[in-house]
């Protein structure tokens, strides 16, 4: 793959990621976190995983980045600002962030992985990857599919008064657990 | 040419991305975006893994990955409205109803 | 990556035409010019559509339509065909007209709204196999490709209506969200019975398989086909499920603040995707580019390629007719009953067609599948859609609103 491709993909997922944490217009923060999810998803077809990539405009971009937005208009209130963090707030949040990107390039460093190892591998089918879901990690499969269930019953419980939106979203999920099979 | 450690770096970047706009959000569903986005960072770093070092594993939890965090965004969604219809406010500095 | 098409016989074809200038054409070319076929494609099939709406509404209210732009004019023109160039003056139109971003309006989105929804679904079209061999691209996740670019659509729509500023604008769009987002779930769903029974994601090989299998998918998929269908008018938002830009309710939903050519961008992405539907059903459930009682020749021919992507157009074209008919049949359906439709209906019975699926993959698997065995089972779903549906009508009829009218005031059967 071409470092220009990279470089370009790299920048289609973290300059609107920035504009997700730093913009002062929510909507907007939510639109430019879906462009992130598409860079993304365009970043798991140069790793020759075009099924994840597949997965995650659909599940990502098409549902929790919807919902996301949905519950921001029905609990956006117009007349009052944006209540930001103080000064002194974003100041050790950067620290930190920093601190710990620095701790990541250490580790990454002292991991000794080459930094050119390059792959041809041409990922898994989605046969292999529909029998490992059926086969060795079954339990998990079935943890999720039994997790999905919980989420969806409690998403109901907890927002039961007026909207049943999250529900619906729910079992977009549940069907795409079964999808993956 | 583009190897492992160049997809590593990526999703470190997005994790502290993210994790800035964990700590520094005070809007609930803005936190919940910047949540997402440290997923993802993970995420990326599952199916890089796997990428480099064929093993199907990376794939099938980034899969596992994708369908927690739809989970985790319809409950914190959930959890957002019915704050939202008890408080008219979803700013997290006021829901301390529960802090003591 | 070069694609299957380009050695397909209209590639080589076209290869041929241009080497006998002197020239070669390089495989990304090819590609190109392939993308732009289809996308001229789209536009015109959408001009034509359109007309051929009015065309189709205004026989069924028992009106001329359109007749005075096209050839004939209102004296000469036949009541068929007159007004047929009604579109092209009505999109030259719009064209010139002046394009009002309103004050308030959050623009970038405003803007960004309508070309993103003609964009994803023209992305969509990529896959779709028009001819033996013969698509863009043959990708091997086709259908969940063409299903998670098409989830854009609500995005779009979602930004149009918060970015326009208009309480109409918002509702149209909180509405279609909503209806949107219920109704992808039947839809993916009828489309996983299919998937089972042809083992791959690719449309190509989704074709294939149904001429492998001996019957197009309608038969031992049929609760799935009726299911798809349904959903799919639901999701491109055509009546009798526009609540989204209900005219009568909402002005015109998301739409409401849009002139010029980005209005003119939602009526031909609502065309492009209605296309789009039409097209994944051909393929899904009624065969594809299959010619019936044609063998599939095992050496690529013109010949089939030509009848094939004619077929695929009958098969698309006679699907979009049946939207139109009912569109302009039935009334629009009230929120509450469209939620319930699709979750206790159509998803219900969504499950059912995929265990019917099931049980006909693991007859064909084991060599047991012979095809009175599939036409019962055929049968068993149509009497399982037929049953389910008497059943939801009581249960919506008992439970809704309507009940509480006092039987007085009901009008006389």
């Amino acid at each position: 793959m071409s470092p220009f491709l990279f470089y370009f993909l790299a920048g289609v997922v973290l300059i609107p990621a920035l504009a997700v944490v730093l913009s002062e217009n929510l909507f907007h923060a939510g639109l430019s976190l879906i462009v992130s999810f598409l860079g993304i998803a365009a970043i798991y077809v140069t790793l020759s995983a075009p099924f994840v990539a597949g997965m995650q405009v659909l599940v990502y971009a098409g549902a929790i980045a919807v919902l996301l937005l949905f519950a921001f208009m029905l609990t956006h209130d117009i007349m009052k600002p944006l209540q930001k963090a103080t000064r002194g707030q974003q100041v050790s949040a950067l620290l930190a962030c920093v601190l710990l990107a620095g701790a990541m390039g250490r580790v990454l460093a002292a991991s000794g992985w080459e930094l050119s190892l390059v792959s041809d591998s041409e990922g898994a089918s989605l046969t292999e990857l529909g029998l490992a879901y059926l086969t060795r990690y079954l339990v998990p499969f079935e943890l999720i599919s039994i997790l999905l269930l919980m989420t969806l019953i409690g998403a109901v419980v907890i927002a039961r008064k007026e909207e049943h939106e999250p529900t619906t979203e729910f079992e977009q999920l549940s069907e795409t657990a079964e999808e993956i099979s | 040419m583009i190897g492992l450690m160049h997809y590593l770096g990526l999703a470190s970047a997005l994790f502290c991305i993210g994790l800035y706009g964990v700590l520094t959000r005070r809007n609930a569903v803005a936190v919940l975006m910047s949540l997402e986005l440290m997923f993802n960072a993970v995420n990326i770093n599952l199916v890089a893994f796997s990428h480099f070092k064929p093993e199907i594993a990376g794939v099938v939890f980034s899969l596992f990955v994708i369908a927690v965090a739809a989970a985790e965004a319809t409950v914190g969604v959930a959890l957002v409205l019915s704050v939202y219809r008890n408080q008219r406010n979803i700013d997290l500095d006021h829901a301390t109803s529960l802090r003591w | 990556m070069s694609p299957d098409w380009i050695h397909s016989p209209a590639g080589e074809y076209l290869r041929a035409a241009v080497s006998r200038w002197g020239w070669s054409i390089p495989d990304l070319l090819l590609q190109l010019v392939m993308l732009a076929v289809v996308l001229i494609f789209l536009c015109l099939s959408a001009l034509f559509l359109i007309w051929l709406e009015r065309k189709i509404s205004a026989r069924i209210q028992n009106r001329m339509g359109p007749m005075l732009t096209g050839p004939g004019g209102l004296k000469n023109g036949s009541m068929w065909t007159g007004g047929l160039l009604q579109t092209a003056a009505d999109a030259i139109k719009l064209l010139l007209k002046e394009l009002i971003v309103p004050g308030r309006a959050d623009a970038v989105p405003f803007i960004i709204a309508p070309i993103l929804i003609f964009a994803v679904s023209v992305t969509a079209f990529v896959v779709i196999p028009w001819a033996p061999a013969l698509s863009v691209a043959d990708l091997n996740i086709g259908l969940l490709y063409i299903i998670s670019v098409s989830s854009l659509t609500v995005l779009s729509i979602i930004m149009a209506g918060w970015a326009s500023n208009n309480k109409y604008s918002l509702l149209g769009g909180l509405r279609s969200a909503a209806q949107m987002l219920s109704y992808e779930i039947p839809l993916l769903f009828a489309l996983l019975g299919p998937i089972l029974l042809a083992g791959t994601l690719s449309m190509q090989g989704i074709v294939m398989a149904q001429y492998e299998l001996g019957v197009w998918y309608i038969v031992p998929s049929f609760l799935g086909a009726v299911i798809y269908y349904i959903a799919a008018i639901a999701e491109v938002n055509r009546p009798p499920f526009d609540i989204p830009e209900a005219e009568s309710e909402l002005v015109a939903g998301y739409v409401s603040e849009y002139s010029g050519m980005m209005f003119a961008m939602f009526f031909l992405a609502e065309f492009s995707n209605m296309m789009l539907v039409s097209a994944v059903a051909a393929t899904v459930f009624l065969g594809g580019w299959l010619v019936p009682f044609m063998e599939v020749p095992s050496e690529p021919s013109l010949f089939y390629t030509l009848a094939g992507c004619l077929v695929f157009f009958l098969k698309m074209y006679f699907l979009i007719l049946v939207m139109m008919w009912i569109r302009w049949t039935f009334p629009r359906v009230r929120p509450d009953h469209l939620m319930n439709l699709g979750w206790k209906f159509l998803l219900p019975m969504a499950f059912v067609n995929l265990l019917i699926c099931a049980v006909v993959g693991m007859l064909e698997a084991y060599g047991m599948l012979t095809w009175w065995k599939v036409v019962v089972l055929g049968g068993v779903s149509l009497l399982l859609v037929l049953s389910g549906f008497s059943l939801f009508t009581r249960h919506e009829q008992s439970s809704s609103p309507s009940a509480l009218i006092p039987h007085s005031q009901e009008p006389a059967a």
